[in-house]
C-alpha cells in the first residue's frame, strides 16, 4: 500500500530559501524511489486551508513541517498552519517539525491533545552556518552541507522504516560524527568557518527531541 | 539557566577566535548574523546572547567529558 509523506515548503525569506532548497531535495529523492507518495505543500499552497484538507482528506502517516515558528505554532506562507486549535488533526501521524522551539509546548500538545504518534523537532532555533559569500544561494553553500544531510537522514531513516528512535540515534551519531570531522581530523575550510560549523551541528543535536511513542514507524 | 561572569568571558574569548565574518543563520530570525554580532549579543547578556552562553557551555562540557566522542 503506498503511503503519503506531506512536506510543508514555504519560501519567502533567507531561511526559508535554505530549508526550501532541503526539502526540495528530500522530496526528489524519496520520489526517485517510487515507493510513498510526497504531497508537496510549497510556497502559496503551504497555507492553513491546504493544510488541514491535506491531512483531512489524504491522511499522511508522516508529516515534515518546514519554516518558521514558534513553542506553540508552525508557519506556513505568512500565516500560521498549526496551532492548538487544529492540533487534533495530527491524530496517528509522525511529525517532524523544522521550525525554531517547536518541541516545546506544540510537541507535547501534539501528543496530549493531538494523538499524534510521535512528534520531533527542536526546543531552540534550528541553526545552519553559511557561506558569507554564498548565502543567497543555499544549492551552492557548501558550509550548508552538513545540515542538510543530517535532516535528510532523518527523514529517510524515517521512510526507510527505521522506528523514530532508531531514527533519531542514527542522526545524532551522524551529526557527533560531522562534528569529528569539522574538528579534529580537519576539512578544506578556506574560510575558516569549520569552528562554528561544529557549533552549529552541536546546537541542533542538543536541541533535538522528540515527543511520544519512540517505536513509531511510518 | 544562569551562569558566572566568567562563563561568559570564557565564551565570548572563544568567540573571538573565530572568523569574525562567519555567519549562523537561525530559523527565527530574517537573516543571518555573523561572529561579531553573536559576540555582541553575549557581551550585552541579550536572550540571543544567553542562549549562545548556555549552548557553548554546553558544548564545552560535552567536550571535557567525551560526550560527543572527540
Amino acid at each position: 500500500m503506498t503511503k503519503h509523506i506531506l512536506l510543508t515548503r514555504p519560501l519567502h525569506d533567507i531561511p526559508t530559501s535554505y530549508l526550501h532548497c532541503i526539502s526540495g531535495e528530500l522530496k526528489k529523492e524519496i520520489e526517485s524511489v517510487g515507493e510513498h507518495k510526497v504531497i508537496d505543500l510549497q510556497k502559496e499552497d503551504a497555507v492553513r486551508k491546504k493544510f488541514e484538507k491535506a491531512l483531512d482528506k489524504i491522511n499522511p502517516r508522516l508529516v515534515v513541517l518546514h519554516g518558521h515558528g514558534s513553542y506553540d505554532s508552525v508557519i506556513g506562507q505568512n500565516e500560521v498552519i498549526l496551532d492548538k486549535n487544529n492540533v487534533c488533526k495530527l491524530k496517528s501521524k509522525i511529525v517532524y517539525a523544522v521550525v525554531c522551539d517547536a518541541a516545546l509546548d506544540l510537541g507535547e500538545s501534539a501528543i496530549k491533545n493531538g494523538n499524534a504518534e510521535a512528534f520531533i523537532g527542536y526546543d531552540s532555533e534550528f541553526v545552519i552556518i553559511v557561506d558569507p559569500q554564498k548565502s543567497a544561494i543555499p544549492m551552492k553553500d557548501k558550509n550548508f552541507r552538513p545540515f542538510k544531510d543530517v535532516h535528510k537522514m532523518l527523514v529517510l531513516s524515517l521512510v526507510s522504516g527505521c522506528t523514530v528512535s532508531t531514527s533519531l540515534d542514527r542522526t545524532k551519531t551522524h551529526m557527533r560524527k560531522l562534528i569529528r570531522e569539522y574538528g579534529v581530523r580537519g576539512i578544506k575550510d578556506k574560510y575558516g568557518d569549520a569552528p562554528l560549523i561544529r557549533f552549529g551541528l552541536f546546537w541542533n543535536l542538543l536541541c533535538l527531541k522528540k515527543h511520544g511513542n519512540g517505536d513509531a514507524v511510518f | 539557566m544562569p551562569y558566572s561572569n566568567e562563563e561568559k568571558i570564557l565564551i565570548i574569548a572563544r568567540l573571538e577566535t573565530l572568523n569574525k565574518d562567519s555567519k549562523i543563520l537561525l530559523m527565527g530570525e530574517k537573516k543571518p548574523i555573523t561572529v561579531r554580532e553573536m559576540i555582541e549579543e553575549v557581551k550585552r547578556d541579550s536572550e540571543l546572547g544567553r542562549k549562545i552562553v548556555r549552548i557553548q557551555m554546553s558544548y564545552l562540557k560535552a567536550l571535557a567529558s567525551g560526550g560527543i566522542d572527540l
